[in-house]
């Protein structure tokens, strides 16, 4: 380890500290001064200009590879903040908007801090091509890790602001004084009811049709219609859904009435594509040597299909549908026209009388928030239906990795 | 007594009648759409298309609705598309198997998280934190919009353009860092533009799925039916068409009902279009590389 490969892991280590510390200014809405900012860019520029030095630099080459760009950094910014107000009133331009000039002095640093510890694997390297690779790839990183930063902070809200109103009386009453006191326990049997329904109607339909797009079918116009219909029919937004469940199911096959069978069909509808998508998958997984052993014993097609070829996709179909009927159990909007009420439907008793559901539950609350005291009742209820579809999505997750690679 | 050759023949043709379900339900969602949308387009026709929407003159422009839409999809893209993107790029080609392994299930996680789970918390949490930085007139805004519906359409443009990044053949790599290039130059040069055409296949998926996207946009875009002043204020309210109908069907009754349809048609056609391109460019791609190996 020579001076120079410490020297910018000095660089990088004291980029990464403005750039976190950036971010954090940015979420917790810190009062950021200008100060602050320059004291950072200083600090990385003198790093470069020593770093530049213990390269044997002459000073034009320094000034080309690092200090013009952070000079013309200090100028722009040392410009801007002259002119910028403590608070930049955006509605002189009519912009609906009043940004407060710490908000941007958070911004430079989280950015500054980016792309100077970007920069600081070329010195690292002696400025081989190597310094460009692992700046590149630690751009990769900072992407992947920015991606998983929603999810860490949904989940954490969640858990924290919702784990307390989990009580005995919330899993096991129904909604007492407009959801202010009691549970959710008929939203959470009429949740099951609705997927357990939406399963029966599904997995006929779904492994159907992928036996027949992985078996029978050969190539050729009618192949190609089902196929563009069923990645249409994924695409389709679940609002569409939920329009047609009301146009056809509700108004036509039910008389105008609510149901779970009408809200259990519109479901079925928008899981169907992923059931055939991965049942497809499965099935295409076993290999063609043990259909045509099978055939070579005399089987018929449809023995060798049910006696080899659907025993071992079986947990690759499963896995599918149970990843389909997760999506389902969280999904509001199909169900909304078609089978919920948010109270008095009660416990799930028949196949054609409305139900109460998790999703929905939640929609409702939260249109109360502001009104009744409903807030911790929100936040249990958001936790325990993440619960649910996350433990469902778990298992399927499970199955798939306890059973992959059979072959 | 019907012999076996026959009985394989109708297990066939059952199995073909079976695969045609999800054709007729296309089929069906576009006739039940129009049927309950065509009151609407015949009282009203272009109108349908204009700006001025207010239900009490019994005026139905869609166009606010429209722009709102395309608007927030455009947005989240531009959120989403360099993140998963570089996601995308770091779980394919540079992540080790383990690391790999152990993230993928938390992309999943994420497109598991339900819509309105989504919603809660962007218009609970991420709504009051714009309010209270940007010093807005509401907590509604396009931009809450716009970062929720980034983060909800971050995990199929990874998990899309991931698949389509390791469709690329390992000869094509193998030869690249064979001449001397580094595995960055290689993975720029050479597996980026092999993929490209999945890769844009995963974006136009991901735009659709922003556009189809109800709950969470429902509860923080501010269902204003207004063109913003300027266009591109993201920090005012206004409303998508998703929006529009979850919000207006609850209550409606009368033309509006057909008016909502006319929407859905119009969400249902824009989105079968999207499906249909990103469609052909994936299918592009399995058979270009098909047809080299």
């Amino acid at each position: 380890m020579n001076i120079r490969k410490l020297i910018s892991l000095w660089i990088f280590t004291v980029s990464t500290v403005v750039a976190i510390l950036g971010f954090w200014a940015l979420a917790t809405r810190m009062d950021v001064e200008y100060w602050m900012f320059f004291v950072a860019l200083t600090l990385i520029s003198a790093s470069y200009y020593l770093s530049g030095i213990y390269h044997h630099m002459t000073e034009k080459d320094m000034n080309g590879v690092f200090m013009l760009f952070y000079a013309s950094i200090v100028l722009m910014v040392a410009a801007f903040s002259f002119y910028l107000p403590e608070i930049l009133d955006m509605r002189q331009w009519e912009i609906n908007a009043r940004i407060p000039n710490f908000f941007f002095y958070s911004l430079f640093m989280l950015f500054l801090g980016i792309f100077s510890s970007y920069l600081s694997f070329r010195p690292f390297y002696n400025f081989k091509k190597e310094g460009a690779q692992m700046g590149a790839y630690y751009m990769l990183y900072i992407t992947m890790i920015f991606t998983l930063i929603p999810l860490f902070v949904i989940l954490f809200n969640i858990v924290y602001r919702g784990a307390g109103g989990i009580t005995w009386e919330f899993l096991t009453e129904d909604i007492i004084s407009m959801g202010e006191r009691g549970g959710v326990y008929p939203a959470i049997l009429g949740t099951l009811a609705l997927i357990l329904v939406t399963a029966v109607i599904v997995l006929p339909l779904g492994v159907g049709t992928a036996i027949y797009l992985a078996e029978y079918a050969r190539k050729g116009l009618a192949v190609r219609v089902i196929r563009t219909a069923v990645n249409i029919l994924q695409g389709t937004p679940s609002i569409v859904h939920g329009l047609f469940g009301y146009a056809f199911f509700v108004l036509i096959l039910f008389d105008g009435q609510k149901c779970l069978l009408a809200g259990a069909l519109t479901l079925a509808i928008l899981t169907l594509p992923i059931v055939i998508r991965s049942a497809e998958e499965a099935l295409n997984a076993v290999p063609g040597d043990l259909r045509d052993a099978s055939l070579a014993l005399g089987a018929s097609k449809w023995q060798t299909i049910k006696k080899v070829v659907l025993p071992p996709s079986l947990p690759g179909i499963l896995t599918g549908t149970v990843l389909g009927l997760g999506r389902a159990a969280g999904e509001t909007a199909p169900i909304m026209f078609t089978a919920v009420y948010f109270s008095g439907a009660g416990t799930p008793s028949s196949l054609l009388r409305p139900i109460q559901a998790l999703p929905y539950h939640l929609l409702s609350l939260y249109r109360l928030i502001g009104y009744r005291d409903v807030d911790l009742q929100a936040w249990a209820t958001a936790l325990l239906l993440l619960i649910i579809v996350l433990g469902v999505n778990v298992s399927a997750i499970i199955i798939r990795e306890k059973y992959r690679q059979r072959f | 007594m019907i012999s076996r050759r026959a009985k394989d023949k109708m297990v066939h043709y059952t199995f073909f009648g079976i695969a045609t379900v999800s054709v007729l339900i296309i089929f069906f969602i576009f006739i039940f759409l129009f049927v309950e949308a065509y009151p609407a387009i015949q009282r009203f026709g272009s109108e349908l298309l204009s700006r001025d929407w207010n239900v009490a003159r019994n005026q139905f422009g869609l166009l606010p609705a429209i722009f709102g839409s395309v608007l927030v999809a455009v947005g989240a893209l531009v959120v989403a598309v360099p993140l998963g993107l570089g996601a995308a790029i770091y779980l394919s080609e540079i992540a080790p198997n383990r690391i790999r392994v152990l993230l993928k299930p938390f992309i999943e996680l994420l497109a598991g998280i339900p819509s309105i789970v989504y919603g809660f918390i962007g218009a609970i949490l991420l709504g009051r934190f714009l309010y209270d930085t940007f010093g807005m007139r509401g907590t509604n805004s396009f931009l809450a919009g716009i970062l929720v519906l980034g983060v909800m359409a971050l995990p199929i443009i990874v998990s899309m353009s991931d698949d389509s990044l390791k469709a690329v053949p390992k000869d094509l790599k193998d030869a690249s860092l064979a001449l001397g290039a580094t595995k960055w130059q290689t993975i720029r040069k050479v597996t980026i533009p092999a993929a490209i055409s999945g890769i844009s296949s995963a974006v136009i998926m991901g735009m659709g799925r922003a556009i189809g996207e109800t709950m969470a946009v429902m509860l923080i875009i501010g269902s204003v039916m207004r063109i913003p002043v300027p266009f591109f204020d993201i920090f005012e309210s206004g409303n998508t068409l998703t929006a529009l109908i979850a919000v207006q069907m609850g209550e409606a009754h009368g033309i509006i009902i057909n008016v909502l349809f006319t929407a859905g048609i119009m969400l249902f056609t824009i989105v079968a279009v999207m499906s249909i391109i990103s469609d052909i460019l994936q299918k592009r791609t399995t058979d270009k590389f098909e047809g080299k190996r």
